[in-house]
């Protein structure tokens, strides 16, 4: 399977269930024209084919630009240095996305110009910076816990909150929701990945993720702080969806939107590859196409959404509204499960899980409680609708001070997940679709305000996931908690025997849990070994964490060393005693035979298969030299 | 019985688990599963830089017996007979058991085995080249795995250890093959000069899925 056979195949499997629902309610309760159904089916179909082109440009290109970019900022020898190239990352990445520019100019239309379009988008960018910035430093620093530092900024932003309006709120919700764009989320969390496995460590695999949620609390920051300043609290516009337009005409606006956007971050990597990296052509040759494939992709899947998704959205939203008024929380709920699921930085988030747990954490399992939450965001939004006296702030509040309490109690990797999915969630399929379907829905309740009830399905559908993804998280926590505990003691260091006789060379590998590969190399260290490589797995054995029927396979890591097979034995005897491997599945050390045919030393000729080793010669593995 | 050899699956991303669960009915305690990437020589692909497979590994400590077992069932069950479903092969191997004390007898290094896996350790992102390199000296394809060295100070700001990463190439080739494969590597990715990388040989004791292509060199694919 090449990988853009494996996307498409992704792609299917989540756009299915969407096309179903939405023709099943297209003609049965809708009854929508036969030119709109032709049009979603077009639509649709681009979105199949621009969503798989745009995931393959993402590991294509975004991945490796993350990483590169990520190693310059942590290698960098100077505080001030790392502080201006982490901010303007976060900033430039920002400053060029499409949807945040369109909610400036609503803000700016519904303030009466007192407050600029321009001038907003560039102070939530800055806002953005900041919090990257921050981000950063407290990974590489690795003093603050992820839930601390969370949790310090929700309550910065609830102590805002009392003083700006109720609109002012969920326009800064929006727009974070509007900032973690289709093309912002997977760098950033590209970024972070490459951040923590630079640092490496125990803490290496939660660090991987939570930068999303970091850069979403800057726009919230940088809007109300602005509404304090200025004074500005009654804000009287309202997301307008766009005019249909012929698909044709959609593309070439929709491409120049996307290379606006593409264009900032691409120009930052090539000058600093032009400066630093000095990445190889053959690299260079993967990076250029991936970025083609991005703006490829990324035009034809908002093509696909503007044209195809927007008014069938809006459509079913008041067809309903209208006949059937009690269903709607009912219909909503069933959007909400399944269109989540085709947001394109949700399919990145999964594969960054996938890649950094090693496949430990199910991606199904997270796949469904987003899916709920987002289900239950887009149902409560719709009984907001129906019944004017709940308020968005009963939801928002409640909801985001329930999940920073858990993060305190939830696995540090969940935590992680748990804020990326709330950005991850609220891209461009709800910021389209789900918005038209409740604007739709809005209109068609006599109730409801129209104007207020627009902003704020997007807040909920970034709040929602947090909460969902942390109850998961603690119930998690719970249950590893009362599996039996697992002591790796250290005892007392055993005399390294003599070594034996002459001989080749052997492979030491030992599968031990995640976090044990430190002590492991300082005693293979001690013990005569040279330097080591570590492979990051996942195993099963002894007591696996089974979990709402979804297994849980402990994170192990694989160490291999190269070493003379005189002292081999005597290594991984003095490994087997000093590492505390009892119980079931703690861990295992074991040898292979590596034919001397394999390690040569410079002037040798290479030794016949199956013959000893001459003496002297380097047997340090490969991670020995930096 | 003691387990006296190691087994290893190379199977499509997501088939690891169900191979797991299925060989611990079967009866082994427990394995271990890390991902990889295969490679893929189709020029068409590879000018659209969508030439990477995504694969996983699957490493079990295995019996005489269940090796047995384990082959007879890969054929008949997985079908890894056919192309394109996945390889695995066994490598001796002796473990040092929970209870204490090293179990097994030394492997016989005079005896010789059929086929053999080289395994390239070298810097991140080189792992293609040298792909390319072993295709080119005969080799059918190969496995990446993404590993990093032990970390290393270093005086940047924030006092990290970084951890340098690494690309592991893993290539099954028969023993005739082997030794032209290896010089290939040895030469065109300097492995002479120290911190190039290390090249070393695992005896193979059996393989199931290796696709031996008729009349081309080319296609072999894992």
């Amino acid at each position: 399977m090449n990988l853009l056979r494996e996307k498409l195949n992704e792609v299917i499997r989540s756009l299915l269930p969407v096309v179903v629902l939405v023709l099943l309610l297209a003609f049965t309760l809708v009854g929508a024209q036969m030119a709109l159904i032709i049009r979603f089916l077009v639509g649709s179909a681009l979105l199949l084919v621009g969503l798989s082109i745009f995931l393959v440009g993402i590991d294509l290109a975004m991945n490796p630009i993350g990483d590169h970019m990520a190693t310059e900022v942590a290698t960098s020898k100077s505080g001030i240095k790392l502080a201006i190239l982490s901010f303007l990352m976060g900033f430039l990445v920002t400053v060029a996305e499409p949807d945040l520019l369109i909610l400036g100019e609503q803000v700016e239309a519904a303030s009466g110009g007192a407050i600029g379009a321009q001038l907003m988008v560039y102070l939530v960018s800055v806002g953005v910076g900041i919090l990257i910035m921050l981000g950063t430093f407290r990974l590489l620093g690795g003093k603050m816990k992820y839930a601390t530092f969370m949790c310090l900024a929700y309550m910065g932003i609830f102590a805002l909150s009392i003083f700006v309006s109720e609109e002012f709120l969920a326009i800064s919700f929006d727009s974070s929701g509007a900032t973690t764009g289709a093309l912002t989320t997977p760098f950033i969390l590209a970024l972070s990945a490459g951040l923590s496995r630079i640092k490496g460590g125990k803490t290496s695999e939660e660090d991987s993720f939570g930068m999303v949620g970091v850069m979403s609390a800057g726009p919230m920051y940088a809007l109300m702080l602005m509404s304090i300043i200025t004074g500005q609290k009654n804000i009287e516009g309202a997301p307008v969806a766009k005019p249909p337009l012929g698909i044709l005409q959609m593309l070439p606006d929709e491409f120049f939107k996307s290379i606006f956007a593409l264009l900032p971050l691409a120009a930052l990597f090539f000058i600093l590859n032009f400066i630093r990296f000095k990445i190889s052509r053959r690299e260079m040759g993967r990076v250029v196409k991936g970025l083609i494939y991005t703006l490829l992709g990324l035009t034809l899947f908002l093509t696909g959404v503007y044209a195809g998704f927007m008014d069938m959205g809006h459509l079913i939203g008041s067809r309903i509204a209208e006949n059937y008024h009690w269903l709607l929380p009912v219909v909503g709920f069933l959007l909400g499960t399944i269109v989540v699921l085709m947001e394109p930085a949700v399919i990145v988030l999964g594969h960054q899980i996938e890649n950094v747990t090693g496949g430990r954490i199910p991606l199904k399992m997270i796949r469904i409680t987003l899916s709920i939450g987002v289900a239950l965001a887009i149902a409560g939004s719709m009984i907001r609708i129906m019944i004017p006296a709940v308020k968005l702030w009963y939801f928002l509040l409640p909801g985001f001070l329930i999940a920073v309490f858990l993060s305190f109690r939830s696995d540090p990797v969940f935590v992680g997940i748990a804020y990326d999915a709330g950005g991850v969630a609220s891209g461009p399929m709800t910021a389209t679709f789900v918005l038209a379907f409740a604007q739709g829905a809005a209109a068609m309740t006599p109730t409801a305000n129209v104007l207020v009830d627009g902003f704020g399905v997007i807040a909920m559908v970034a709040m929602a996931p947090v909460l969902s993804i942390m109850l998961l998280g603690a119930v998690f926590q719970h249950k590893v908690s009362r599996l039996p505990k697992e002591e790796h003691a250290m005892p007392e260091p055993v005399p390294l025997p003599s070594p034996g006789t002459p001989g080749a060379f052997d492979c030491v590998v030992a599968v031990l849990n995640r976090g044990l590969s430190e002590d492991a190399l300082s005693i293979a260290q001690a013990a005569g070994a040279g330097g080591a490589t570590i492979i990051h797995g996942r195993g099963s054995g002894g007591h696996d964490l089974k979990f709402l029927s979804f297994e849980m396979l402990k994170e192990k890591e694989i160490v291999i060393w190269l070493i003379d097979s005189r002292i081999s034995d005597a290594i991984a005897s003095c490994l087997h005693a000093q590492l505390d491997l009892s119980g079931q599945g703690g861990g295992k050390i074991f040898i292979v035979p590596a034919l001397a045919m394999g390690i040569k030393a410079p002037g040798q000729l290479p030794p016949q298969a199956g013959c000893a080793i001459p003496d002297g010669q380097d047997n340090r593995g490969a991670g020995a030299q930096p | 019985m003691i387990p006296d050899a190691l087994f290893f699956a190379v199977v499509d991303r997501g088939k690891a688990g169900d191979l797991l669960h299925w060989a611990q009915d079967k009866g082994v305690s427990g394995g271990t599963i890390f991902q990889g990437e295969g490679t893929n020589p189709s020029p068409i692909l590879n000018f659209f830089g969508i030439s990477e497979i995504h694969k996983e590994v699957l490493m079990l400590g295995v019996t005489k017996e269940l090796s047995h077992q384990l082959f007879t069932a890969m054929k008949d069950e997985f079908k890894m007979d056919k192309r394109y479903k996945g390889i695995a092969f066994v490598v001796p191997f002796r473990q040092w058991l929970p209870e204490g004390g090293q179990q097994g007898e030394p492997y016989d290094r005079t005896k010789p085995s059929p086929f053999v896996c080289l395994m390239v350790i070298m810097d991140k992102g080189k792992g293609e080249i040298c792909m390319e390199i072993a295709r080119k000296a005969g080799a059918g394809g190969g496995t990446i795995v993404h590993a990093h060295g032990a970390g290393v100070p270093q005086d940047f700001y924030f006092p990290l250890l970084i951890e340098p990463q690494k690309d592991l190439l893993m290539i099954i080739a028969s023993r005739l093959q082997a030794p032209a494969i290896q010089e290939a590597i040895y030469q065109g990715m300097s492995l002479d000069q120290q911190g190039n990388g290390i090249i070393l040989t695992l005896p193979v004791l059996r393989t199931i899925g290796l696709y031996q292509p008729r009349n081309t060199r080319k296609g072999g694919r894992r």
